[in-house]
């Protein structure tokens, strides 16, 4: 127990607390995905939940993506709380046209008179050697599609909280989960508490440059700025935490005080995220405090190599982060 | 498990199952008229509306296909629920859509049943126990898993009949949905409307099986193959379907073989099939063989039957007529519809 | 992997370079250092070397094309390759400059991670570049807090990539100056463009007024309409510097192969006598008059279309023989365009002689930064009253236009008057 009374504990526990929380007070809500029973999940995110509530709410499936994400839409369409758990992001490919066409779509489709109240948990992200098909971080396509929500948790605390705030949103939620923050460790509250979607969180406070981040940017990003703190640069650093719907106010506010602003996500830079991020700030009032372009330091445009030095220098690491942002809050000062 | 035998190419002959006639009430019988010559003139309403230009998208008309419809739907109970396809106007008004509510959506109405957002391939009628008709051939099979799920977790007695077209049976979200709602026993039936082309790809050419029903054999599930021109084949094998559904014995998969009169859509201009073939399934009108059964089995007279005719095209009229005048929806704030509060 | 051809910044104030032409055709192989265009920056024709072998491909550049430095305008692309997408392409290797001039920016490396990396480029350090359309080069921040603090942008010394100004920038200029921007207004700020209708005459031709011709007139105008001129004329005896002249011709031609002229003359006299008058080799500097030690003299000769001026630097070291071999080198060089920017920039105070055509007296326009301008015309003979009365000499007029908010008449009027009694006893400068 630490101090606040919060224990310390990974954020792979931290989203399987999450889970039986709310199932034990919501029987609307199960889950269902491969090998999520018995085996407790590829990563082990559900061990141990079987035997507390069953088969009918751990439920197996057979290797059939897209009728996993068909059951989980047509379940949520009945006013259920289904969560669903894809093996890898990557398969979420598998079950785009029923996240895409169905899920997405049903609500406005139908005009308003429907909702679909679901979760998709996905672990995502490279660093594990899992070479290109079981890396990917593909948040994008989902931010895309409209109906989607799409939440990005950095943090064990934050896992958890938005974990219930997902499961009881309305609509059709991605839930990113990164592999290498697993097994990081933070404070989290052992009871169920909620943290808004569509909140972003200022992890670091600080003056000469804004790094926006989400996910495994956000710890990387806070290492970096404790090494330019060294060297006297101030970096403020905004976990968005949510990506849709986006807290835009949160970002122009810290920018329009840093004036500079470094996005970072490990997704391929093309049609990334962070474009539409650098959009959202120039168009904003943040432009008129800007001092320095837009940058952007995001995933190479390849896939995920399964070399590990290879796959190292295909995503920002922290020295790329302490690089990029270093050149970027010395720029004309 | 049986597969019945229907002789697709030769046979006219009015229906195949007659006994169905005693066991059901007349009112029953006229009603199954009723929705099927409804679906008939809502059909030629669209295609004129369309024709005048007053219809902003596309079409896709089921004239000639409304025994598989009416006939599916005709054995469910009230509270059970449909999911269905783009070519489901006559799963909409067989359900007991409001038919000037169905024309206001065709429309692009504010108060049609999508307010305008869907169009005709997207009419959902959800306290109807209508779930909805998806566009994306197939997409509504998986998405009925779910539905059947959530039937079989909240203990429901509830049944759901999903359907889908003839090229829905070669996709893969097919395969996988079939396989999970037979592993979990779910409450729904899989009904396909062989309406034996997927836009201008014969089933034939597509497939090599006769008969779409064999595929149930692959998931341990009964499969049935029937004259989806006669109302009362398509009543029966889907009410031994329905039963086993409720009884939680698990899906089935009733294959009504039928044929669609009209083009795909609207841009269709048929090359692919002779006129002679269209003409011959013309001969075997589903409308025509049923009324001509109710008559020679002393169900009802021939003015009972027209009678009956006349009212529901008198209902289609009148419905269209209100349905021209209603307002058109705004696009202010429609991005505040795109989620669920 | 492809490697950009940019409009290379061959000079250290260079914002853009007007393009003149391909030696080489789209698809044409070329070797590494094989001269591949020809770019007019400032007041030059330079060839450029191509930075590698190669296939030329994906040319965008094309004759009287005026393009910001570093802008690609072509590939060199590997047997076998397509052109890249733009963004796609890391490393920008610069085209070689074959003239040899040393201002060729850092190239970056690849970079592992997909980095937005700004074209790294040496800091100016005088008044910031601006981009083709004349606007300054500034960021959001800096433009904001310039207007709120009235400070003119286009005053300000950028230190940001490609001379970008940046809040700092402008916060340390307003403290510096903090009346500069009504000290030093603009160029003709301020005043609207008149819409005079143009004559109804048939046209001959149409002459872009771009490159040279452009910058020629952006310097002069803001001397003319910024810089208070006043015009000094006295005439010089070049009788002396005749016989002196006749001296060392045979000597100095013998030992450069370059016939002394009179321009060269006058040149040594100059260079010898400036340093005598400081203000009239200065620069106006902010609120700052900068008195130059070195007299790089500005030597005006006329190109075909345009004016070039090549420079002799630190002059006030030079002997006679020295100027004259610098002199006709620059000139025969300058003629064949074949100088660097830097031979032709950069001096503290001009000669402009236009005695070669017959041209006897005329006022000249300051040559920005310069203080000063020395105008010079033909040698005539003229009827003086000399020691045996009436007599023919040859008589040189010379003006000086001085920038009067930096040189007082006096000064200007003292500096003549050294100039022409050295002339006239010339045998000092040898």
């Amino acid at each position: 127990m630490t101090q606040n009374g919060n224990r310390e504990i990974t954020y792979l526990e931290a989203v399987r607390e999450g889970l039986i929380l709310e199932m034990r007070q919501d029987p609307e809500v199960f889950l269902l995905g491969e090998d999520i029973g018995i085996y407790g999940g590829a990563f082990g995110v559900t061990r141990g939940m079987l035997e507390e509530f069953g088969p009918e709410r751990i439920r197996d499936t057979p290797i059939s993506e897209a009728a996993i994400a068909g059951a989980a839409t047509g379940a949520a369409l009945m006013g259920m709380r289904p969560i669903m758990e894809i093996m890898f992001m990557d398969f979420l490919t598998i079950s785009m046209n029923q996240l895409v066409n169905q899920a997405a779509k049903i609500r406005f489709m139908f005009g308003g008179k429907a909702s679909i109240p679901m979760v998709v948990r996905a672990p995502a992200g490279s660093g594990t050697g899992a070479a290109a098909q079981h890396s990917q971080s593909l948040e994008a396509w989902f931010i895309h599609t409209p109906g989607i929500k799409v939440v990005a948790p950095a943090t064990a605390a934050d896992a958890k909280g938005l974990l219930i705030s997902a499961i009881r949103d309305n609509n059709p939620v991605i839930f990113m989960e990164h592999k290498l923050l697993y097994r990081t460790k933070g404070d989290v509250a052992e009871e169920l508490y909620a943290i808004p979607l569509g909140k972003a969180d200022v992890k670091r406070e600080g003056s000469d440059l804004t790094i926006v981040a989400y996910s495994i940017m956000v710890p990387r990003a806070l290492e970096a700025a404790e090494q330019l703190a060294e060297e006297g640069i101030n970096i403020e650093v905004v976990d968005l935490r949510t990506l849709k719907p986006l807290d835009e106010k949160t970002i122009i506010r810290s920018v329009s005080k840093t004036g500079r602003v470094l996005i970072a996500h490990e997704a391929p830079r093309t049609g990334g995220f962070g474009g539409e991020l650098a959009a959202v700030i120039a168009g904003s009032e943040a432009f008129d405090y800007l001092d320095a372009p837009i940058r952007r330091l995001a995933g190479r445009d390849i896939p995920i190599p399964y070399n590990r030095t290879l796959e190292r220098s295909t995503v920002p690491q922290v020295e790329d982060i302490v690089a990029a942002a270093r050149t970027l809050a010395q720029e004309g000062r | 498990m049986t597969i019945s035998k229907v002789v697709l190419e030769t046979d006219t002959s009015p229906v195949t199952s007659t006994g169905l006639l005693d066991e059901l009430p007349k009112e029953k019988l006229a009603w199954m008229l009723q929705k099927m010559c409804e679906t008939r003139y809502f059909e030629e309403k669209a295609e004129e509306l369309y024709i005048r230009g007053q219809v902003h998208g596309t079409m896709h008309l089921s004239i000639g296909m409304e025994a598989a419809s009416t006939g599916a739907i005709a054995a469910l109970r009230p509270d059970d629920l449909i999911i269905h396809h783009h070519r489901g106007h006559g799963h909409t008004i067989a359900k007991g859509a409001d038919i000037t509510l169905m024309i206001a959506e065709f429309l692009g109405k504010e108060p049609g049943y999508c307010r305008g957002r869907g169009g005709s391939m997207h009419i959902a009628d959800i306290p109807g126990g209508n779930l909805g008709a998806t566009g994306v051939v197939g997409s509504g099979i998986p998405t009925s898993v779910g539905i059947a799920l959530a039937l079989q977790m909240r203990k429901s007695d509830k049944v759901l009949l999903s359907f889908f077209g003839d090229g829905a049976t070669n996709l893969g979200e097919f395969h996988e949905s079939l396989n999970m709602a037979s592993v979990w026993k779910l409450p729904v039936v899989f009904l396909c409307d062989n309406n034996q082309y997927g836009m201008s790809a014969a089933i034939k050419k597509v497939t090599n099986i006769d008969r779409l029903s064999t595929r149930a054999v692959s998931y341990g599930i009964p499969g049935e193959t029937t004259d989806g021109n006669d109302i009362l084949a398509v009543y029966q094998a889907t009410q031994t379907a329905i039963d086993r559904a409720r009884a939680g014995e698990g899906p089935s998969l009733v294959e009504n073989v039928t044929y669609r009169w009209r083009g795909h859509s609207k841009s269709d201009r048929n090359l692919y099939r002779t006129q002679e073939e269209i003409d011959d399934w013309k001969t075997r009108d589903p409308i025509v063989r049923f009324k001509q059964v109710l008559v020679e089995a002393n169900v009802m007279t021939d003015e009972e039957v027209e009678a009956v005719d006349q009212q529901a095209k008198a209902t289609i009229d009148q419905a269209a007529e209100e349905a021209v005048s209603f307002p058109e929806p705004s696009p202010e704030n429609m991005e505040d519809e795109v989620y669920a509060p | 992997m492809a490697i950009e051809i940019i409009m290379p910044k061959v000079d250290m104030v260079m914002e853009t370079g007007t393009f003149v032409e391909w030696l080489k055709e789209e698809g044409d192989t070329v070797e590494k250092g094989e001269p591949i265009f020809i770019v007019l920056t400032d007041k030059a024709n330079i060839e450029i070397e191509s930075p590698a072998g190669g296939i030329l491909a994906g040319i965008t550049a094309k004759p009287d094309d005026v393009i910001p430095v570093t802008e690609v305008i072509a590939y060199i692309l590997e047997p076998g390759e397509s052109l890249p997408e733009k963004a796609a392409v890391a490393p920008v290797a610069v085209a070689a400059v074959a003239e040899g001039t040393p201002t060729a920016p850092d190239t970056p490396q690849p970079k592992p991670v997909a980095i937005e990396q700004p074209t790294a480029l040496e800091r100016p350090t005088a008044p910031q570049t601006r981009n083709d359309t004349g606007k300054v080069r500034a960021t959001p921040a800096a433009r904001r807090i310039a207007a709120e603090l009235g400070v003119d942008l286009s005053q300000i010394a950028g230190t940001g990539t490609n001379g970008r100004v940046h809040k700092a920038n402008v916060l340390a200029f307003a403290e510096q100056q903090p009346a500069a921007a009504a000290q030093l207004p603009g160029p003709m700020a301020g005043v609207p463009a008149l819409d005079i209708p143009l004559p109804d005459a048939r046209q001959k031709e149409v002459v872009p007024f771009v490159g040279p011709r452009k910058i020629i007139a952006e310097r002069l105008s803001y001397s003319a309409f910024t810089a208070p001129h006043i015009n000094l004329s006295l005439r010089i005896d070049m009788t002396e510097a005749g016989q002196l002249r006749a001296k060392v011709k045979d000597l100095i031609e013998k030992k450069t192969g370059r016939r002394p002229s009179f321009t060269a003359i006058l040149a040594r006299a100059v260079a010898s006598v400036l340093p005598n008058h400081p203000f009239l080799n200065a620069s106006l500097n902010g609120d700052q008059i900068v008195l130059w030690e070195d007299v790089h003299l500005g030597i005006a000769a006329s190109m075909e279309d345009y004016l070039i001026v090549p420079v002799i630097r630190e002059s006030q070291n030079k002997n006679l023989e020295q100027i004259v071999a610098e002199m006709g080198d620059l000139v025969e060089r300058a003629r064949t365009k074949r100088l660097a920017p830097t031979e032709m920039s950069g001096s503290t105070f001009t000669i402009s002689n236009l005695g070669m055509f017959g041209i006897e007296t005329f006022t000249a326009i300051i040559n920005p930064p310069e203080s000063a301008i020395l105008a010079v015309g033909s040698i005539v003979d003229t009827p003086v009253n000399g020691d045996n009365g009436i007599e023919l000499r040859p008589m040189m007029n010379v003006t000086i236009a001085a920038d009067h908010r930096v040189v007082d008449g006096a000064a200007a009027a003292r500096f003549l008057a050294e100039l022409k009694s050295t002339l006239e006893n010339p045998y000092l400068l040898i």
